[in-house]
């Protein structure tokens, strides 16, 4: 017994759980005292009230309670009385109540619906929003109609006319609920007559369920003139209206100052195909006409972009006067030779059409296979005009190899291969470093292009390119693992010179080397001081972080400190021995930690940690090292040092203080990382006032928070709205697209092209159970007969073949018979 | 075909007897080896320097008193027909050893061939000279004057398969050994069986001082590169010479075969399309008779008359065969005129007289009868353990690719090698592993220089096998291909997760003995037409899953492997270089990125940076390098780039003014 209360506690409990969960969506009931407050607030509600149920009422309320989170965002209450238990006056008497809800502005009764004319949710919002906009939507039943209200918009005002067969159908409530946001903006025409259309040009009215047309009105300011329109070709959704209307918005044409690749516009943010049309100072006037006349016949299509010639790249042939761009965002420009405004057109309708025609795409691909979308290569491919001198860094052999490492204390070698694209991108950073470090006598910089001697590679066990390794004479080479860029080669460089570690000799030492003033001339390269503090009786943990020093060569070069007042400095610092002690930047202070494990990886990743800053500035280079794929990101983006800015970094820096480490939390200054714009732009679709403080979930949701923009950057502040984040209570301002890296394009497919060209070639055989065991000698004796003459002829008619000495074979004749052959087959 | 070979039929005899005592039971004292080769030429020596390097327990038996024994005596004429190319205007040796023909592969540089020799076609003692440093400078352990003349296997659970191989010398002595490596070559000469067959001298004994075919009408039975050679070596001096074949002439440069007729010997082909008296015929020799009249001089005639003329008249042989000379019914009939002398030049054969009836492998079939029977992995098809290696070991690619020669079958006999190593020893066929986003360069890398997949095209092959849901990818090197199905366990590689096959190939329809190779549109350009291509070029082969044996046989004529998922040729190349960016790297990244269903294309750490701060994934690029710390940063080259593009170029300018 007192198990089967427990059973029905537990279905309670999960009852009560679930309304509370669906809570949002269920139906309000109200009591009388309810229903008086609303009428009262002067909010808009839709009310139904109900005295009984039967299926269709049961069905009615369900679509009821679904529209009610709609209408909820436009601010509308959904609800229903009980008649049976609230006798509301009036309502609740009247016969007809169950056929029919109720609108209300108020206690103003706006209007009344039967329920059949509210089938769904889609009617329910379309129906409620078209009597809520009344004043902001014309309803026209003639052509005239629609004539009259753009003469009077001319020069005022744009129009959108849109035409639904029905009230109440799903483009019906696309059209309402764009108009509800842009009804101040232009005048929303709407009709459900057949007839108007009839003037207006279109194939096959009857069986068109809706459109939308732009009447540009605005631009019209001769009253004679019409209005031109725009058909949208799209299907009517609210997100289709709202980004053609974003792309009217824009400017015709966009005037462009950096290379096509590099342009930005509403057409390039939304994937739709981008014309280029390339321009010079003489011909300027006539390419902005033409421009003009093709973004006219593009609108909402494609975008047009007027860019400089001076813009194009040098490998771009230099008579072409047109880039595409095909939809789709993929970067890859084509180029044409076009002059004419229509073929223009031509060139992206024809794109845009053949899209859904299968043959067609297939050609269409193959041109793109061709074309390079590899950034390296391409930039090498730029770039091959430009001789490298390539000398200036020595070349080895198998012979000058070894001889080298031999007589060159520190020989630093380049494997790499010509062909590689990022191999010869690398090498031009590492002619770089030979130059800036040229002075030194004890070290020199070399290349083996293991194009040449794949042996030599082999055995230095260089299997993948570029890679970089460090001789220095009496030592295991050193293989480089860091960024492949000047600087941090050059470092590596510089610091894999130094004996690591430094043995440190006395207190005074140790703080100096902290402060950085011993070893001055490598300054530049030093991220920070790291002293490992150990009493001389430590022997094991000094070996093992001898060993770490070791291993970290060229990354970092740690101090070591054994002395016997080594427990004065333990204390100094706040850290029991062992201990590392470092400075994170320069305007920190010194920190002590204590070792606690004493192996070599511990003590490894222990001074790679302290080698983190806490608040860093992101940077291209350094971004890997702070970068923890799990973790959301929690970026200030500056571009100055404004006192605004300094302050908002300042109480970033108290709150990571404060918080657990739950984001990674940094910041990004625009100066030192451009690309930051790129990433703003993606973030949140614009550039918004700097500082911003953003927070990206990219691991989980790839949703995107912006602390709200005007209000100041405080840790207070940001804390809350961490907070409202992290119980949902923030909306997120974007939502990324997690791209999954698919081939960007499809390759030859000559297995397809094989079996459409020569079919059977490529077809396995199907075994003929009798011959199947000696298929595989047939082939041998198939070869042989197809490639010699008429031999088994021969043989009937020895004499034959004497003759034939003297006769000449005709090779058609020998190619018909194996054209035969190979039909037969098939 | 029964054999007349005198000398065969000896050794059998001697073997015989010798075998009579022997045979009833496992002879008691023997000496044990893990490897026994048979043969010190050099299928058998490159074979050993492996054995040496890996440091098994092996003996090579060498009837002769040195290496190489067979250049001592061939070419008869002593001029090597193989290239001896020294200069390739390229320092990659593995390249380099595309054009050596001659090079036993080595760790020792000073052992390449074109140390020996200056001459493109080397003299054949320096082969000798070579083969026999070569044992000596790696000290390889032959044993010499030691004939092995009696061959047969016992059981033994013992034994690594299971049985032992038992070997007899001529000396009665024996040795026990794990695994047999026959390295016989092909010694024994032709000598088919016709009416008047005792006329013919043999190439192996011919004079070859010209002198002694002054004035001399000559018939040649043959039509390879012997033939050829010995015409070459006589034509001056004969008043002319027929060559008889059974198949019109194959020219190497027309069959891409280098075993058919080289350009260097053909100086016949000239003299008889010239009229200058010298002719070629086909016929098939057993459709032939020879037949000497009075003055001892010899008519070719057709067995068919000889036959039939014989069935008639059973007189004298002697009135009968003067007879048969003039029964002809074409008094223009082309062989009219009677021969001085007939020379056969009809090539070699294995020895299988060696073996016992468990041992004999079996015969090839038809044309490849001369060849034993081998399974793509070079073991025999009847007895585990044994392998052949070697020119013997042609069967697999004869009339195809270079298995018969020096610089094909030195990459047989390591591929052999690596499958011993494997499943003796343990040891993995060796692979490098590597994150997916180096595979482009792999592949482009290995048919821009590996030597072993041009010589032996279509019979090696390098292998991709799949790793780590295709995150890495294993790669091995001159796997045979025929063996594809049996990778994992001739590897101990798995090939669970989907596999590449790198080739080389001509082009299916080009190759042929009277195709016309010269033809204008012989060379394809086009990157989209690769699969046309004719000449020597990469063929990529993508398989999801391993291949069957089943798929296998039945895979589609002339192809080397099954239909795969997926195929990809990279257009063929007039220098053999392809690393051109846009015509054979992007579409080779291209395949494998469809294949693959990834992103392989590189990116600068900018791009990569922008990618992992607004994508929950980046490309496989920049997870190895850039997220690794080892992204490119470009930094030279962009900022090259930034300043031309504030400050347009000169010849920006000039476009802009076109």
């Amino acid at each position: 017994m007192a198990q089967w209360h427990s059973y029905l506690c537990l279905i309670l409990l999960y009852a009560v759980y679930f309304n509370a969960v669906d809570g949002m969506k269920m139906l309000r009931t109200l009591n009388q005292q309810h229903f008086i407050n609303i009428l009262q607030s002067g909010k808009t509600s839709l009310i139904y009230f109900k005295r009984t149920t039967n299926p269709s009422i049961r069905l009615f309320l369900q679509q009821l309670e679904k529209s009610s989170e709609s209408l909820g965002e436009y601010g509308i209450t959904v609800a229903q009385v009980n008649c049976a238990t609230e006798k509301v006056p009036k309502y609740c008497e009247n016969e007809d109540v169950l056929k029919k809800a109720y609108l209300f502005r108020g206690n103003i009764m706006l209007r009344s619906f039967a329920t059949d004319t509210l089938f769904d949710v889609d009617a329910i919002v379309a129906n409620v929003l078209f009597i809520l906009l009344f004043n902001e939507i014309k309803y026209v039943s003639s052509l005239m109609d629609l004539h009259d209200i753009e003469n009077n918009m001319k020069g005022r005002g744009d129009v959108i006319f849109t035409f639904v067969r029905a009230i109440g159908v799903p483009e019906h409530r696309a059209i309402m609920e764009t108009a509800f946001v842009y009804g101040a903006k232009y005048q929303f025409v709407l009709t459900t007559e057949q007839s108007v259309l009839e003037g207006m040009d279109l194939e096959d009215p009857d069986r068109l369920s809706a459109k939308l047309w732009f009447c540009h009105c605005k631009m019209a300011t001769d009253r004679n003139q019409p209005c031109k329109r725009s058909s949208f070709k799209q299907p009517l959704t609210t997100v289709n209206i709202h980004s053609y209307l974003k792309v009217l918005e824009a400017p015709l044409v966009t005037e462009a100052t950096v290379p096509p690749e590099r342009v930005s516009t509403v057409h390039v943010q939304l994937k739709m195909p981008v014309v280029f049309i390339f321009t010079q100072r003489e011909t300027y006037e006539h390419d902005r006409i033409t421009a003009e006349s093709v973004a006219w016949q593009l609108l909402g299509r494609a975008g047009v972009v007027l860019v400089p010639r001076t813009q194009l790249q040098p490998n771009v042939p230099a008579d072409v006067t047109v880039g595409y761009r095909p939809a789709g965002g993929d970067f890859s420009i084509n180029y044409f030779v076009i002059t004419s405004a229509e073929e223009i057109v031509d060139l992206v309708k024809g794109k845009v059409t053949t899209r859904e025609e299968d043959d067609e795409e297939e050609d269409e691909d193959m041109d793109f296979i061709g074309v390079q979308d590899d950034e390296v290569s391409e930039a090498i491919y730029r770039d091959r005009w430009r001789e490298l001198d390539v000398d200036l860094v020595q070349a080895l052999t198998d012979s000058s190899f070894p001889s080298s490492l031999a007589t060159i204390p520190h020989v630093v070698v380049l494997f790499y291969t010509a062909w590689d694209a990022v191999s010869m991108a690398f090498l031009q950073s590492y002619m770089a470093v030979s130059t800036k470090l040229a002075d030194l006598k004890d070290l020199v910089l070399t290349r083996v292009n293991c194009g040449d001697w794949p042996d030599v590679c082999l055995k230095e066990n260089v299997t993948c390119f570029p890679a970089v390794k460090i001789y220095i004479q009496g030592e295991n080479p050193l293989l480089y693992t860091g960024m492949l860029g000047t600087q941090s080669l050059l470092k590596f460089i510089m610091l894999s010179r130094v004996p690591n570690p430094v043995l440190l000799t006395s207190a005074e030492d140790v703080e100096a080397y902290l402060k950085g003033e011993l070893h001055r001339d490598l300054k530049p390269h030093w991220d920070i001081p790291v002293v490992g503090l150990f009493s001389p009786e430590m022997k094991k943990v000094k070996d093992a972080f001898i060993e770490a020093a070791y291993s970290l060569r060229g990354t970092v070069v740690l101090g070591l400190y054994t002395q016997r007042d080594v427990s004065y400095l333990s204390q100094k610092f706040g850290a029991a021995l062992p201990a590392l002690v470092f400075v994170r930047n320069e305007e920190s202070h010194m920190e002590g930690i204590h070792l606690d494990s004493l192996s070599t990886e511990d003590i490894v990743s222990a001074v790679k940690s302290a080698m983190l800053e806490k608040l860093p500035e992101i940077t291209v280079e350094n971004f890997p090292s702070y970068f923890q794929p799990l973790k959301p990101l929690l970026i200030l983006f500056i571009d100055n040092d404004d006192t605004k800015t300094l302050k908002a970094r300042e109480e970033l820096a108290e709150l990571t203080k404060l918080s657990v480490q739950m984001y990674t939390t940094c910041w990004i200054d625009l100066r030192n990382t451009p690309v930051g714009k790129e990433i703003l732009q993606v973030y949140l679709n614009y550039l918004p006032q700097l500082p911003a403080l953003i927070l990206v979930q990219l691991s989980s949701s790839g949703q995107v928070f912006a602390f709200p923009e005007g209000q100041l950057i405080a840790r207070m502040g940001v804390l809350h709205w961490l907070k409202k984040v992290q119980t949902g209570q923030e909306d997120p301002k974007n939502l990324l697209q997690g791209r999954e890296w698919t081939p960007p394009q499809a390759s030859y497919d000559f297995l397809a092209i094989m079996d459409i060209v020569r079919p059977g070639f490529a077809k396995q055989r199907i075994p003929n159970s009798a011959k199947q065991k000696n298929l595989y000698e047939e082939e041998e004796n198939e070869t042989e007969y197809l490639s010699e003459s008429n031999e088994e002829e021969d043989q009937n008619e020895p004499a034959a073949e004497f003759e034939k000495v003297q006769g000449t074979s005709t090779p058609s004749n020998k190619e018909k018979k194996i054209q035969h052959e190979f039909h037969n087959e098939l | 075909m029964p054999k007349s070979c005198m000398s065969c039929t000896f050794v059998t005899l001697v073997a015989s007897i010798t075998f009579a005592s022997a045979h009833a039971a496992v002879p008691a004292d023997y000496l044990h080896l893990d490897y026994c080769v048979i043969g010190a030429g050099p299928g058998g020596l490159q074979t050993a320097y492996f054995l040496q390097q890996s440091q098994r327990h092996y003996l090579v038996f060498e009837r002769s008193n040195l290496s190489g024994s067979f250049f001592v005596r061939y070419p008869r004429h002593r001029k090597l027909i193989s290239i001896n190319k020294r200069y390739t205007g390229k320092q990659n040796k593995e390249f380099n050893l595309r054009h050596d023909w001659n090079s036993l592969i080595s760790h020792d540089e000073n052992l390449l061939f074109k140390h020996y020799a200056k001459d493109f076609f080397p003299h054949a003692d320096t082969m000798v000279h070579y083969l026999n440093n070569f044992t000596n400078k790696f000290d390889l352990k032959v044993r010499y004057n030691t004939e092995i003349t009696w061959i047969e296997a016992e059981k033994d659970p013992r034994a690594w398969n299971g049985h032992y191989f038992f070997l007899t010398d001529q000396n009665d002595s024996h040795y026990r050994c794990s695994v047999l490596l026959v390295a016989t070559g092909m010694w024994v000469p032709n000598m088919p069986d016709f009416p008047g067959s005792e006329y013919a001298e043999g190439y192996e004994s011919i004079s070859v001082d010209p002198a002694h075919f002054a004035g001399q009408a000559v018939l040649i039975l043959g039509r390879g590169n012997a033939a050829f050679e010995t015409a070459d070596n006589i034509l001056g001096m004969t008043n002319f010479i027929h060559m008889l074949s059974r198949s019109r002439v194959r020219l190497a440069w027309a069959t891409h075969y280098v075993g058919d007729v080289r350009a260097v010997n053909n100086a016949m082909l000239d003299t008889y399309q010239l009229k200058s008296l010298d002719g070629l015929l086909e016929g098939d020799l057993d459709n032939i008779a020879i037949v000497q009249d009075k003055k001892g001089k010899l008519h070719l005639r057709l067995r068919y008359h000889f036959d039939k003329s014989k069935a008639s008249q059973d007189v004298s042989s002697n009135s009968n065969n003067q007879r048969l000379m003039y029964e002809e019914e074409a008094d223009n009939f082309s062989v009219r005129q009677p021969y001085d002398r007939v020379i056969r030049c009809l090539g070699w054969k294995f020895d299988f007289s060696i073996f016992n009836n468990l041992t004999k492998p079996q015969r090839g079939r038809g044309r490849m009868n001369k060849y034993p029977l081998v399974k793509a992995s070079y073991e025999s098809e009847s007895l585990p353990g044994m392998f052949i290696i070697g020119t013997a070991s042609h069967s697999i690619d004869y009339r195809k690719s270079a298995g018969g020669f020096i610089h094909g079958f030195r990459y047989t006999a390591r591929a052999v090698h690596h499958l011993l190593e494997h499943r003796y020893h343990g040891i993995t066929w060796p692979a490098t592993t590597l994150p997916i986003t180096h595979l482009t360069n792999m592949i482009i890398k290995r048919i821009n220089e590996a030597s072993g997949l041009y010589q032996m095209f279509s019979v090696l092959a390098d292998f991709v096998l799949l790793r780590k849901n295709a995150t890495e990818f294993e790669y091995l090197e001159e796997y045979p291909i025929g063996a594809l199905p049996h990778l994992p366990e001739n590897t101990g590689k798995d090939a669970t997760n989907g596999l590449f096959v790198i080739n080389l190939e001509y082009g299916s329809n080009f190759s042929r003995p009277e195709s016309d190779v010269f033809h204008p549109s012989r060379a394809v350009g086009e990157p989209g037409h690769a699969w046309l291509s004719n000449f020597l070029h990469p063929v990529i082969y993508f398989y999801k899953r391993l291949p069957t044996e089943t798929e296998m046989m039945q895979r589609p004529k002339f192809w080397p492997l099954p239909r795969p998922d997926s195929i990809h040729h990279i257009v063929e190349d007039f220098l053999t270089n392809w690393t051109a960016a846009k015509a054979h790297i992007l579409p080779l990244r291209r395949f494998l990125e469809n294949c693959l269903g990834t992103d392989l294309r590189s990116f600068f750490a900018e791009s990569c940076f922008k990618f992992a701060l607004t994508n929950q994934y980046v490309p496989p690029f920049c997870r190895h390098g850039y997220l690794n710390m080892q992204g490119l940063l470009g930094d030279e080259i962009l900022w090259l780039e930034s300043v031309e593009m504030d400050h347009p170029s000169s010849d920006a300018v000039s476009t802009e003014e076109r």
